[in-house]
């Protein structure tokens, strides 16, 4: 019985020495004929990564793709990767990033200097608020495929209504400056008698001042809580609460939706519209399923303050397994060929099928993408016209008015600890709009909910 | 040694068997139970970031002394303790008085197992499920609103989520909602366990259904209450997925539902994934739900040897 039990112990010391183990054979490379092979792990939160590791195939056959997909509800992606990147096990050979959190990891020690793809950025005429969200140290950590500037979506019926004009040049001038966007959205209120609505809430401007703020939320150690834009933004949320020129729903809720497709009713069960909508590149298909009859009824305009809103960057870890097949799936990627084709559908569920005929229905590029070159934005601009998108904002190009808002956006202040510093200073707003706090007290509370996510040592003084 | 005192020892060695069947058991809770909680504490007593790439300091108690000094945090018990004490309230109210109905005989109530069913059923639902489902009823425009301005409770639509006391209001209420029909069912099961003869034998007496409630039923079912206080507040200790689906995932508005565990969620998920602070707000919780529950076995006792 005693060797019963010592065989027990030591098939259970096997199992946990092989769980604990790594596996130290190499993975994957270079071989000197020139040939890449192993396996390319990709981690990411959106599928477009594997549509590109899959047509990568087609040109590397022993490159064998595996792609680890995350959700991002409840903060599930960032969690994960944290976890996996500080504990240096299981590393992925590539991450994705979503704006969100790209410069929580850019700014940490766990991403490798990738600025040898900076040639290629130039060439590809990269739009630079892409590449400043990605380097840190004089070294590019993180590159974007695409490039998410917001612009202003309107309705073109309601334009003509209240306006005489649905032109996007005229509708521009009078929404040119948010001095010019509060006057013609009294307007909207006079001549609707309060029915329409400018915007959903303050929280559609929140991206706009947060964009423009004149420092980075931290200096020195300080929490830049006086910096002139907030007082701006305060202000100007009071104003369109006072006056009614804001619906007071929340983003994403089922209000803000049926404001797409003018279904909107108040809690009087009075019917009410939404005007405009803040969203960026990608809010177009957002809008497009939700938009029912007002289809075709849209149009875009750069807006009173250039924005971003959202996006994604590839990223090596610096434990990556085989990062040499990373640095070429990267520089295989950023090419103006493969960008071309991504911008003008050419990754198509059928088209990959044809290399990997085991591969999901899901997985597939259309076109419409807004890519982060602008040299491809350039040049496939044109294939635009007559797409979805296209008769969707009423024979309106969408990447004409992208590509018009892109050099604008600027992400040099954008810090780690942006995402914590925007949900608790809008929440801050929303209590100083309801009444709940004064000005002074709303500022108080976003300090202190703002302090909760930063390092210690940080202050507001 | 003798043949026969060999033969005895190789007898006793037969209970090593004993060991092996529960060494499964025993791996997996050092594994996943005593390793967890013994590295938190060791975590606690660091300065561990997930995201600096470097190991943590040992920095003795200072983790402890900061969430001391953070208002935030004193702002996060108070609200875990509201929150569950505002929920569990009428929640074991009702599960009595409902329990109470249903096992009593006298009554003859029909369709007793439909509304234990009934009562049950949101328990079956995903938290998230529940904070969406609330969250969308109780927009500006939402069907709550409409329908209180539509008999004229209110003659405007109230902020119900970016207001700190409606916001509680609806964790407490949500509380109440989900877990009532639960404990109902526990209680059912603890007032089965008493024999009708005793409740036969106060009626004979002349004994009202509230004395026999109060000098029969609740004397009698003290284990089982014991258990659902203990369970609940260690549930309710741990809050977290309501307050943190129902706004914006930060306890809001002005942190008034933000409970012990969504500020250790902020404190892990903060811009340098501070786990060893998060760990030292897990330990507190610790010892808070181990003091409690040590105090109630304690109350409980005292009471039944009286």
């Amino acid at each position: 019985m005693k060797k019963w039990f010592l065989f027990c112990l030591a098939i259970v010391g096997v199992i946990v020495f092989a769980a604990c183990s790594g596996n130290a054979e190499e993975v994957g490379g270079i071989r000197d004929d020139g040939t890449l092979w192993g396996e390319l792990s990709i981690m990411s939160f959106m599928n477009d990564p594997m549509a590109l590791g899959v047509y990568f195939t087609e040109y590397h056959p022993d490159v064998e793709i595996n792609f680890i997909m995350t959700g991002m509800e409840g903060g599930a992606y960032q969690t994960a990767l944290q976890q996996i990147l500080s504990a240096g096990a299981n590393v992925p050979d590539i991450v994705m990033l979503d704006a969100g959190f790209v410069r929580q990891f850019v700014e940490s020690p766990f991403l490798m200097d990738i600025s040898h793809l900076l040639p290629a950025a130039n060439a590809l005429e990269i739009y630079q608020f892409t590449l400043d969200a990605g380097m840190e140290a004089g070294q590019l950590r993180a590159i974007s495929h695409q490039a998410a500037p917001g612009v202003m979506y309107y309705r073109r019926s309601l334009a003509q209504r209240y306006f005489g004009t649905d032109d996007p040049a005229v509708i521009q001038n009078y929404f040119r400056d948010m001095d010019a966007m509060i006057e013609s959205a009294q307007r909207i209120r006079e001549i609707s008698n309060g029915e329409t609505f400018t915007i959903s809430s303050h929280i559609e401007l929140s991206n706009l001042f947060f964009a423009n703020r004149s420092t980075p939320w931290i200096v020195n150690n300080r929490l830049m809580h006086d910096d002139p834009v907030l007082a701006q933004y305060l202000d100007v949320a009071r104003v369109f609460r006072d006056s009614g020129l804001e619906a007071e729903i929340g983003t994403w809720s089922g209000e803000w939706h049926a404001g797409m497709n003018d279904t909107m009713v108040d809690a009087h069960g009075n019917p009410r519209q939404i005007f405009s909508y803040f969203l960026p590149t990608w809010g177009i298909f957002i809008l497009m399923p939700n938009a029912g009859d007002t289809d075709g009824d849209w149009a875009a305009i750069p807006g009173p303050l250039p924005y971003h809103w959202g996006g994604a960057w590839f990223a090596i870890p610096v434990d990556a397994p085989n990062p040499e097949v990373a640095k070429a799936f990267l520089e295989f990627v950023f090419t103006e060929d493969v960008m071309t084709k991504w911008a003008t559908g050419y990754f198509s569920n059928e088209r990959l099928r044809q290399i990997d005929p085991s591969l999901a229905e899901v997985f597939g590029l259309a076109a419409g993408d807004f890519l982060s070159s602008a040299r491809v934005v350039r040049n496939t601009s044109a294939a635009m016209v007559g797409t979805d998108t296209y008769y969707f904002l009423g024979g309106q190009n969408p990447h004409d008015v992208f590509a018009l808002a892109a050099p604008n956006v600027s992400l040099e202040n954008l810090q780690a600890s942006d995402f914590i510093m925007n949900a608790a200073f809008t929440e801050a707003v929303t209590q100083y709009l309801e009444d709940n706090l004064t000005r002074e007290q709303a500022m108080q509370s976003f300090i202190d909910s703002a302090l909760i996510g930063l390092p210690a040592g940080i202050t507001p003084n | 040694m003798t043949r026969a005192a060999k033969k005895k020892k190789s007898g006793i060695n037969k209970d090593y068997m004993g060991y092996v069947f529960i060494l499964p058991f025993v791996i997996v809770f050092i594994a996943f139970v005593l390793y967890p909680i013994a590295y938190t504490f060791w975590l606690s007593l660091t300065d561990t970031q997930l995201m600096s790439g470097v190991s943590g300091r040992f920095v003795g108690l200072d983790n402890f002394q900061a969430l001391y000094n953070t208002p935030a945090f004193r702002t996060s018990i108070t609200n875990t303790w509201l929150l569950w004490v505002l929920g569990f309230t009428p929640q074991i109210g009702f599960a009595l008085v409902l329990a109470y109905m249903f096992t009593n005989s006298t009554l003859k109530l029909r369709g007793t197992g439909i509304f234990k069913a009934l009562y049950y059923l949101p328990n079956l639902l995903m938290p998230a499920t529940v904070a969406a489902l609330f969250a969308t009823y109780l927009t500006r425009f939402g069907p709550v609103n409409q329908a209180i301005i539509a008999i004229g409770l209110v003659d405007d639509s109230i902020a119900f989520l970016d207001t700190p006391l409606w916001a509680r209001l609806t964790v407490t209420f949500i509380g109440w909602w989900m877990w009532f029909g639960q404990t109902t069912i526990i209680m059912v099961a603890g007032m089965t366990t008493i024999s009708p003869a005793l409740y036969e034998s106060a009626m004979l007496d002349g004994a009202s259904q509230p004395k026999m409630f109060w000098r029969i039923t609740l004397p009698l079912i003290k284990p089982i209450l014991l258990f659902v206080l203990v369970t609940a507040l260690i549930g309710g200790l741990q809050s977290f997925d309501i307050p943190f689906l129902l706004t914006n995932g930060r306890g809001d508005p002005q942190g008034s539902i933000m409970t012990m565990n969504i500020f250790m969620y902020l404190r892990r998920s903060s811009v340098m994934g501070d786990i060893g602070s998060a760990a030292s707000v897990s330990v507190v919780l610790f010892f808070m739900s181990s003091i409690v529950a040590l105090v109630l076995f304690g109350l409980f006792r005292e009471k039944d040897k009286d």
